[in-house]
Order: C-alpha cells, then sequence, then structure tokens
C-alpha cells in the first residue's frame, strides 16, 4: 500500500497501526530467516511506539514501520554497528534521526545488518550474518547498510529504511538491491547517535521505493542541530517541491564510464535517453582528479576509523573479558580488541594508524587531506557548467558471493570507484533503479547534485521516475 | 659553591577552568564531594554515537588567557585528536589543539629581585581532562589494582607552555603566582580549581629531567626545588643525569623517583578532530571577547598605586596573592578612605590569620562590613594595635562582629574619659614625672605612658594616651 494514503488512514483511526506493525514484523522474522536482514528486531519497543501512534495519531509518518542500519542508536535498544566488540551496548540515547523520526509518528521495527563499522563493499565484514539479495541469495546486497537495501527492496508493508553512507553505503546497496538512496549534503542530517566510522565523511539518508518517500524522510531527518557541530545551519525547505527538469544541464563524467560493464553502460544510455526526452541537455565532463579519490578516501577514512575504534577497550561497554590481575590494561585492551574486533576492522585500524604516524602523517594523512580538498574543487569546477552529474552507480551488478570472496581487499575497495569521490566531496547523490541485467539483477544510475543542491537530484529522480512508470 | 649551578626550567601547566559545564557536554563542571562515576554522561564517557559539542565559553576563555599572555591569536583555530591509550581517557584520545593553538608565541614579564625578565610562552591550548585513576593500596608504582573515576572527565583545561626561560625555582614560583593572578582577574580560575604541571629541568651539563603530573600551586615549587638540589648536589660531585629521565614527585616523602629512562618520543598519530568545526577568530568576535576581559593584575597594581596611594609592594601582596583579598581590599575602600591603613592592616595581620588557619578570605568567616568596622575603630583609637590584633583573629575564625565580641570577651574600651581618669591618678601619684618633664626630661613622659598602658592592661592605644598626657601636661 502506498505510504501516503498508509498515514493517512492511521491518522483517520481507519488502519490500525499495531495491526500493520505486528504483521511487518512477523513478515520480517519471515524474511529475516533467508536474507538476514536484521540484527535486531525490536519487537517490544515497535509495538509501544505503534499504540502510541494509533493513540495519538499525528506525525508525517504516522505509524510507519522504519528500519534502521544498525550503527545509529535507537535508545534501549542493543547497537552493535555490526560488531560483535559492541555486543551488548544499549545506547541510553536515541540518535537525533530517530528522535526526529518518532516525534512524526514513526515506529522504529529492526536494526539492519550491516559490514561491521561500515567497514565493506558488500555486507560480507557483518559480524551477525550476512544480509542477502532480495534478487538472489547467492548474491550480495551491497554494502555496507546490505540490511536495509535488501529489507526495503523485500518490504511489502509502508516502509522507509534508514541507512548511512562514508564511501557510498547508501548507494551501493540501493543499486544492488534495486532502490531509491538518498546520501544528503555532508551535514544536513545530524550525525548525533550515529557510530563512527570517518566522521568526517559519515551521512545519514533515507533508502525508500519511491522519490516522494525519500523526499519526506529527508524532509523529517535533516536540519541544524546543536548536538553536532557539524551539522549545516541553512534554511530548512521542502524537498518534495520538485523541480520542472526541463532546461537542465546534466555532465557526464567520462571517467567514471570508463570501468563500468556493458550491460550497465547499455542501462545507463537509455536512462540518459529518457531524461534527453525530458528535455534535458548532457555534456561530457571530465573530472581529472578521479583516479586520486581511492587513494585520498581510504586514507582520509581509516585515519579517522583508526582513531574512533580506539574508545573499544572492554572497559565501559559492549563486549568485555574478565578482569585478571596479572594482566595489565595494555594486554587487556589488546585481548578483547584481538578477540572481538572482525579482520577488516583490523587490517583499518592497522592502516590508519600507520597513515598517521609521525613520519608518515604528511606523505599519508596530510596528503589524503590536501588532495580531497583538490577533489571538492574539481566538482565544484564542473557544477559551474552543470545542475548535476550522472553515472552508473557501481560498475557491476550484484556480485555472488563466491566471486566476492576471491578478491583481494584492494579489489574490493576498488569496487567502491564511482562512489567514494562524491562521498569524499560531501556532494548529495542519489541511486535510481533504471532497469534489470540478463540476470535479472537491479541496476540505476547515479546523479550527483552541488552541496545542498538534494532539491535539483531529486527532480531529476522523480522525473524518471515518472517517466518511466509502468 | 653549590648555588653556582646554574639550572634551565621549561614547564607545560595545565589549569582547570571554573566553566559552569564541562568542555563538550552539559554536566556540571563541578566534581567536589560527587560519587565516582556520578557526575558522567554518555558524551563525556565517550558512549559510541555521541558527538562533542564545544563550550563557547571555554573557547573564549581560552582566547582571553592567550591575548592576557601576549599570545598570536590565529584566524581559523581547530581542535585536534591525540591518541593513546590509557584507562583515564573514555575515548583513549584526547580533544586537543596541535597544529594551530588558541595562542602562539607569547610572553609573560616577571619581576625577579627587581630585574625584569621575559618568559617566553610557546603556545597555549585547550583540551579536556581526563579521568582520574585511583591507585588503591598503594601509588601508580606499586598499587594493588587501580580503579577509574570519570567525573572529572570533560573538565576543560588551558595548557600553556614555556620556553625553557628560568632559571630557578623562585623564578617559577613568581610566574606562577603572576600567571595564577591572571587567570583568576579573568575569571577562569579560582582556588577550586586545581592546577597542574610536567617540569623540565636540567643543570648545565645534565641530561633533562621531566617531572610528570606535579598537581598544585606549591608542590610545583617543592618538586622543582627538590629536583634542582638533588641535581645540584650530584653535580658538585661530578655526577650529572646522563639520559633523558622521567620522574614523578611524591607529595608524601616530597621528593622526585625516576618513572622510567629516555624511551623514543610517544607517537600521537595526531588527526583533526572531525567532530568540532573550525572556530573563525574574526575582528568582529575579537573585540566581542575583549570587552568582556576584566582588568589585569598589572593594570591593577598600578591603579591600586595610583587610586588609594598604596605602595607598589603592598599593592602586589594583595593582588598577587588571591584576587579576593584584592576585591575585598577595594570594597572596604568604599567605605572608608583611609586606604593605606586597610591595606597594612590586610597584608599584615589580616593575611597572617588566614594563612594561620589555612583558610582563604573567601572561605573565611570574615567580612567586608566587620572588618570596615573593625578599621574605624583602630583608626579612632577606640581600640589599640595590640587589641586589634588580638581582635582579627577571632573576626576571621568566628564571623562575629566587632561589637559582639567585645562584648562576649568582656573588653574594656577606653574612651577619652577614662584614659584621662587614669592619666590623671598616676600623675597625682607621681608629682615628680610633672617636674622632670617639665626641667626637659622626655623619658619621664615615656614612663607615664608605660604606666598608664599597664593600667589599661595594654587596651588603650599608645598614640591616643601619648595624646592626651601631653594635653594634661601642657
Amino acid at each position: 500500500m502506498d505510504l501516503f494514503e498508509y498515514v493517512t488512514n492511521v491518522k483517520k483511526g481507519k488502519l490500525s497501526a499495531l495491526d500493520t506493525v505486528k504483521a511487518a514484523i512477523k513478515k520480517c522474522k519471515e524474511l529475516n530467516e533467508k536474507y538476514n536482514c536484521f540484527v535486531t528486531i525490536c519487537e517490544e519497543e515497535a509495538i509501544k511506539q505503534a499504540k502510541l501512534a494509533d493513540k495519538e495519531k499525528k506525525g508525517l509518518l504516522c505509524g510507519v514501520p522504519i528500519t534502521v542500519k544498525d550503527a545509529i542508536c535507537v535508545k534501549d535498544v542493543e547497537c552493535t554497528a555490526g560488531s560483535k566488540i559492541l555486543k551488548g551496548y544499549i545506547p541510553p540515547f536515541d540518535a537525533t534521526v530517530i528522535e526526529k523520526l518518532k516525534a512524526q509518528g514513526a515506529v522504529i521495527i529492526g536494526k539492519t545488518t550491516q559490514d561491521e563499522f561500515g567497514f565493506g563493499s558488500f555486507s560480507t565484514n557483518s559480524a551477525y550474518g550476512i544480509p542477502k539479495n532480495p534478487y538472489d541469495i547467492s548474491r550480495t546486497a551491497g554494502g555496507s547498510s546490505g540490511g536495509c537495501g535488501s529489507i526495503t527492496q523485500l518490504a511489502d508493508f509502508p516502509h522507509i529504511g534508514i541507512g548511512e553512507s562514508t564511501g557510498g553505503s547508501i548507494s551501493a546497496p540501493s543499486f544492488f538491491c534495486g532502490v531509491y538512496g538518498l546520501t544528503p549534503t555532508y551535514g544536513l542530517v545530524s550525525r548525533y547517535g550515529l557510530i563512527d566510522y570517518a566522521n568526517s565523511l559519515d551521512k545519514i539518508g533515507p533508502m525508500a521505493k519511491t522519490v516522494d518517500e525519500i523526499a519526506l524522510a529527508l524532509n523529517i531527518i535533516s536540519g541544524n542541530d546543536s548536538k553536532d557541530q557539524t551539522s549545516l545551519n541553512n534554511t530548512k525547505i521542502d524537498y518534495s517541491n520538485y523541480e520542472s527538469i526541463k532546461g537542465y544541464t546534466i555532465g557526464l563524467p567520462k571517467q567514471y564510464f570508463e570501468n563500468a560493464s556493458k550491460e550497465v553502460k547499455e542501462k545507463i544510455n537509455e536512462a540518459i535517453n529518457v531524461l534527453k526526452k525530458l528535455g534535458v541537455k548532457f555534456i561530457d565532463v571530465d573530472l581529472k582528479l578521479t583516479k586520486y579519490h581511492l587513494s585520498a578516501y581510504y586514507l582520509a577514512a581509516v585515519s579517522e576509523a583508526s582513531t574512533n575504534l580506539s574508545k573499544l577497550d572492554g572497559i565501559r561497554y559492549g563486549a568485555k573479558l574478565e578482569f585478571d590481575k596479572d594482566i595489565d590494561f595494555n594486554n587487556y585492551y589488546s585481548n578483547v580488541r584481538s578477540k572481538y574486533f572482525g579482520d577488516e576492522a583490523k587490517r583499518r585500524i592497522m592502516i590508519g594508524t600507520f597513515a598517521r604516524m609521525s613520519g608518515f602523517r604528511s606523505q599519508y594523512y596530510l596528503k589524503a587531506m590536501k588532495a580531497r580538498t583538490l577533489i571538492i574543487n574539481d566538482y565544484k569546477k564542473a557544477f559551474e557548467k552543470c545542475d548535476a552529474l550522472l553515472s552508473p552507480t557501481m560498475m557491476y551488478t550484484a556480485p555472488r558471493f563466491d566471486e566476492i570472496a576471491k578478491l583481494d581487499p584492494l579489489q574490493v575497495y576498488q569496487s567502491d570507484l564511482l562512489t567514494v569521490g562524491p562521498n569524499l566531496a560531501g556532494i548529495p547523490m542519489i541511486n535510481v533503479p533504471c532497469g534489470f541485467d540478463s540476470n535479472k539483477l537491479p541496476i540505476g544510475f547515479h546523479v550527483l547534485g552541488n552541496h545542498l543542491d538534494e532539491i535539483k537530484i531529486l527532480s531529476i529522480a522523480k522525473a524518471y521516475e515518472e517517466a518511466t512508470k509502468k | 659553591m653549590i648555588e653556582d649551578v646554574k639550572c634551565i626550567i621549561g614547564l607545560e601547566i595545565h589549569a582547570q577552568m571554573n566553566t559552569k559545564t564541562k568542555i563538550f557536554c552539559s554536566c556540571p563542571n563541578s566534581i567536589k564531594d560527587a560519587q565516582p562515576n556520578t557526575n558522567v554522561c554518555p558524551i563525556c564517557l565517550g558512549y559510541p554515537g555521541t558527538k562533542p559539542a564545544l563550550n563557547k565559553v571555554v573557547f573564549e576563555n581560552g582566547v582571553k588567557i592567550a591575548k592576557a599572555l601576549n599570545c598570536n591569536v590565529a584566524d581559523n583555530i581547530f581542535f585536534s585528536r591525540k591518541s593513546y591509550f590509557y584507562p583515564d581517557m573514555t575515548k583513549n584520545f584526547q580533544i586537543t589543539q596541535y597544529e594551530i593553538p588558541v595562542g602562539l608565541n607569547g610572553y609573560m614579564k616577571i619581576d625577579y629581585k627587581g630585574v625584569e625578565k621575559k618568559i617566553n610562552i610557546r603556545r597555549a591550548h585547550i583540551e579536556e581532562d581526563p579521568g582520574k585513576l585511583v591507585h588503591m593500596g598503594g601509588d601508580i608504582t606499586n598499587s594493588e589494582y587501580t580503579l577509574v573515576d570519570y567525573n572529572r572527565a570533560g573538565t576543560p583545561l588551558i595548557e600553556i607552555v614555556t620556553d625553557p626561560d628560568f632559571n630557578s625555582p623562585n623564578e617559577v614560583l613568581i610566574f606562577l603566582t603572576k600567571l595564577r593572578a591572571i587567570l583568576e582577574h579573568l575569571n577562569i580560575y579560582d582556588s577550586e580549581m586545581i592546577m597542574k604541571a610536567d617540569a623540565n629541568i636540567s643543570v648545565i651539563g645534565g641530561a633533562r629531567v621531566e617531572v610528570k603530573n606535579i598537581t598544585g600551586f606549591h608542590n610545583i615549587i617543592k618538586a622543582l626545588e627538590y629536583e634542582y638540589n638533588r641535581q645540584k648536589i650530584m653535580a658538585k660531585q661530578g655526577i650529572f643525569v646522563k639520559t633523558q629521565e622521567t620522574r614523578a614527585y611524591s607529595e608524601k616523602s616530597k621528593t622526585t623517583k625516576t618513572l622510567r629512562v629516555k624511551e623514543s618520543e610517544a607517537d600521537y598519530g595526531y588527526i583533526f578532530e572531525p567532530d568540532l568545526s573550525w572556530q573563525t577568530m574574526d575582528s568582529k568576535r575579537m573585540l566581542k571577547i575583549s570587552k568582556t576581559m576584566n582588568e589585569l593584575p598589572d593594570e591593577r597594581i598600578k591603579r591600586f598605586v595610583k587610586e588609594y596611594t598604596l605602595t607598589n609592594e603592598l599593592s602586589t601582596v594583595l593582588i598577587y596573592t588571591d584576587k579576593a583579598l584584592a576585591d575585598f581590599f577595594e570594597k572596604c575602600c568604599k567605605e572608608i578612605k583611609d586606604y593605606v591603613l586597610i591595606g597594612n592592616w590586610m597584608a599584615t595581620h589580616l593575611m597572617k590569620c588566614l594563612n594561620y588557619n589555612n583558610v582563604l578570605i573567601s572561605k573565611s568567616k570574615i567580612n567586608s562590613e566587620t572588618f570596615i568596622d573593625f578599621i574605624k575603630m583602630i583608626k579612632s583609637g577606640e581600640l589599640s594595635e595590640r587589641l586589634g590584633k588580638e581582635l582579627i583573629k577571632d573576626l576571621v575564625s568566628t564571623g562575629k562582629s566587632v561589637k559582639e565580641l567585645i562584648k562576649e570577651k568582656k573588653i574594656k574600651i577606653y574612651k577619652d574619659e577614662d584614659v584621662e581618669e587614669i592619666i590623671n591618678k598616676i600623675i597625682t601619684k607621681n608629682p615628680k614625672i610633672i617636674t622632670d618633664y617639665k626641667s626637659g626630661n622626655n623619658n619621664s613622659i615615656n614612663f607615664l605612658i608605660g604606666e598608664v598602658l599597664k593600667e589599661t592592661n595594654y587596651g588603650a592605644d599608645v598614640e591616643k594616651v601619648r595624646k592626651l598626657i601631653e594635653k594634661i601636661i601642657k
């Protein structure tokens, strides 16, 4: 059922949020057996919130079941960010986005599976089981917000997923699962309550089956927050107030098409033709610094990540080991961290610590930060000539787990080639589903906007959605 | 001569700021008497998901300190993460400042033995205090186990790093006294706050010794004096510290002992703190902050000399000892105009009583109203100096008014007519005094004064007695 219609009916008392939520939870439990979308299904809290929605009958998301990436804190619900080291961590507070969603009557029904701390492109680094692709369970749902992508596609009830992207973790699963996924401008949505991967890159954003749902969610979760000093203080606008895209100029970064598979390219070209018919002009754009995106991104991300993970030492919260009088604190920390961190987390701690060590810091960490500024300028220059950029979101459709297992870490990092650049620049982006390959796996195109140009990329997505409606 | 061994000292001073709330959260910044780990919240405990939000007052305090220490204040100031694992750290990194601190390249002028000396300030930066380790059954080197109390985590600190410009612990004492006065005058620091230091000290020919984590103003001086003497005595015997060494000061034994000998410089893997935005210091903001800066100690000393005709020394004592003392002085001066009398009584007798009771004026029971009454009675001669000295002890320890105390202690107040009566009585008994006096023997008058004072049990004021005698004899 249409989400907007559902909300109207709940508010009128024609539909019961409680019944819907109970049915949704039942469905999620069933789906979870096969697809492993959830770390936690928070039935008890969800039922409380559903009853409240039925009683109060207010809010833009009155009674709507919402799933949230596990890295986002929900009060009194275990929050692990996909890691064993946070097993048992129950935040005593709501993330700001959760507060805002709850204030609109939303019902948080579960925490979705992800790569440990967001470290991955296929959710295969999850400590709580790997989420499966809704179209083929032998394939990835993408990462790191994989559980969120999978359930967003699978949900047969009104639903919005809340994901998080550091280097492409909303776009990738949206592409692989065939849903819309918006990564907002850095700072547009408060990060308070998000377990950090790389603070200067992390962005919370919605995943949904329609553009209207994305715009609605963004309307709710965006806005300044005094608890996150990197949150922006710009004027609130209505993101569902789409513009006409007739006369838009969209740039096609040539570097972004080079490595895409034939089938992906074909579908993107079809989409470009649809948009052309809607009056969009396309130009070629040269993003010269694309070859530096991956190294700059990974250095910046792992440097920050390696400091963020330091606090996980088994003393204050999360997983613990027996205290032993013969073991000093250094060894205790080592034992806890050796036991509970996954391999990818350990790898990123090591690389990140190395990149900021004195003697190497200026060659790696500081250089990456400088490169980042140049990359931002590279995009800024492109946006002088066009309203948005368009490219494939991923280079290929969802790979099989056995294929992924054969990739070395560097090859996994390279799969993020098209998403790390815009994430590094902090510009908004959206995955727009645009068909399937010969294996019936979803393909999507990526629309990138200038900082705070969410309305433009949403307008493009909406126009395409309308034009291709069956 | 041992004294000839020259020493070089450089300091890193950490002073807590007395803001209402902690540096990154809204927990109160007063942790006295709180049970361990009760004055905490998810933010200062570094719970996953929380973010720091910079307390603006802390930042502005930092700017004020930088200005007061003649530092350059950069246009854009940011924070950094200093990573190291230690159980008193809730995040295993400390939010501090690295590349661009709030203040750079400043100085403080100190007056040492009448000579002005410039101490260069390398930097002043803002950071968070970690929690506190409680070593059970011993100290850090030998305790059975250690507990952690995070109440203090997130207390704002200012760290001030000097060049190695000091040549004696005495210079350090003068510097710290003035620094404390500056911080107090900026309303950033008070007696409840803690000052700590890491001090590098060496004698010519020897390697550097770092005495780490000395807590408290007086311990800093004591530790330096001890360490200077130790190195000096060694040097006299031709023994020098060979490799750089870190030592700890024990408050109990008042000695320092080796913690560790030369190790590679710790690598803190600094990164920019990505959760805090840059602080832009444009001229407008600077002006706004400057406007709220109070009068600094040096300016205040000058004003005391000019406005109250105090000596430079007396002004310095009042202002440097404790800002509250100088405030108390000015409060009294609003009521009575005998500034020097007030100042002298404060600097000598009042301060002596406070020291004796080991209490600060702000914590003592005496208030300015009582003290004003007291000074009035001293001035009129109703109270002799001897009685005054006696009474002021009780004023400080009981907080009672002068009148109450006089009544309670059954002190006889000698009015003019009372004294005159006694003088006449003594003259009648000793008529020779008058003739001696008239024949030019001035000693006779001193004898008379002595007799009168004895008779009043030293309750009458000497000057008053002398005047009255002269009046009667003539």
